[in-house]
C-alpha cells in the first residue's frame, strides 16, 4: 500500500492525483465549422519533478511583486500519466471507450500478474490506495504519459485534486518513470540466410 | 517546508485568452462525466473517454 495525502497545497506537487483530466487530441477548421477532439481521463498522476513545480510556482509569485524579473524558471506543461482501475486493466478494457483492445491475457494468478503487482515489469505502477480515499487500485502504464497546460491545470487543481502520493512513494513512480523512458529498445536479430546458427549446429548434447 | 509553500494564494489569476472570434456550441457527443454525482466509488468505474465538440465559428463584429 502507498502513503498518500489529502491535503490540498498551494501549488501543484509531484505525485498529485487528478481527477477528469482532459487531453487534447486535436483541432481542426473545415468550412466554418471548428472540431475539437479530447479525451478525458478519469484519474492522472503528476510526473513533473517536484522542484521544476516549485521553481515555476515561486518564479510567477515573485514576477507578481518584480515585473522586471523574468520568466525564466516557467513552465508551459505539466507530464501526467493515466491511472487505470486495475480490473479494467485486467479485462483489457481499460480503453474500451476509445475502442482499444488491449491485453487480457495476462495471468494475475502466475509469474507475470505477481511481477506487475510488485512492480517488478518496467511499463507498469501498481498504486494499492488506503480503503478511506475515494481511489480504487490502480495501475500507472507509463506508456501513455501526456502533457496538459500548467496554467489549465492550475485552474482545475483545488476541484480536480484527488491525493498527493508521499514523498519516498512518488520518487520511486518517478524514478520507475525515468528507467521506462530511458530504456534501449533494441532489435531482435535473425541470422543470415546461410549463416550457421550456432545453436543448431552444435552437438545435441552442448545445445 | 518553505515560507512561501504554506501561502494559499492562487497565484495563477482567473484571466482567460483574449478572443477575437466567439464560437457556439452546435453538437457534442453526450458526456457520462457531466451527468455522474461525484460520488466516489462511482468515478473510479469510468474509463478514458473521447469527446468531440463542433462548433460554428462567428466572427465578432465588435
Amino acid at each position: 500500500m502507498i502513503k498518500t495525502k489529502t491535503g490540498k497545497s498551494s501549488r501543484i506537487r509531484q505525485g498529485d492525483i487528478y481527477k477528469s483530466i482532459e487531453y487534447l487530441e486535436y483541432i481542426k477548421e473545415k468550412k466554418g465549422v471548428l472540431e475539437i477532439s479530447k479525451i478525458i481521463y478519469p484519474y492522472v498522476i503528476v510526473l513533473t519533478q517536484d522542484c521544476d513545480l516549485k521553481q515555476d510556482f515561486v518564479n510567477r509569485k515573485e514576477k507578481k511583486v518584480k515585473p522586471e524579473k523574468t520568466q525564466d524558471k516557467y513552465l508551459i506543461s505539466v507530464l501526467v500519466a493515466p491511472l487505470f482501475n486495475i480490473e479494467h486493466f485486467k479485462k483489457g478494457e481499460h480503453f474500451s471507450e476509445l475502442e482499444l483492445h488491449m491485453r487480457d491475457d495476462i495471468p494475475w494468478d502466475k509469474t507475470e500478474g505477481d511481477k506487475i503487482r510488485k512492480n517488478e515489469l518496467p511499463r507498469y505502477h501498481y498504486l494499492k490506495f488506503p480503503s478511506e480515499l475515494e481511489i480504487v487500485d490502480s495501475i500507472i502504464d507509463f506508456k501513455h504519459f501526456f502533457s496538459i497546460n500548467i496554467e489549465s491545470l492550475n485552474k482545475i487543481r483545488r476541484k480536480n485534486f484527488v491525493c498527493s502520493v508521499s514523498e519516498l512513494f512518488r520518487e520511486e513512480i518517478s524514478d520507475r518513470f525515468a528507467f521506462y523512458l530511458s530504456r534501449i529498445g533494441l532489435p531482435e536479430l535473425k541470422p543470415k540466410e546461410g549463416q550457421m546458427n550456432t545453436i543448431k549446429e552444435l552437438p545435441p548434447q552442448i545445445a | 517546508m518553505s515560507k512561501t509553500e504554506k501561502t494559499n494564494t492562487d497565484d495563477y489569476g482567473e484571466e482567460g485568452i483574449s478572443q477575437t472570434e466567439t464560437t457556439d456550441i452546435i453538437e457534442e457527443e453526450p458526456d457520462k462525466y457531466k451527468s455522474i454525482e461525484p460520488e466516489k466509488d462511482k468515478h473510479t468505474l469510468l474509463k478514458p473517454k473521447r469527446v468531440i465538440i463542433r462548433a460554428k465559428i462567428t466572427h465578432d463584429k465588435n
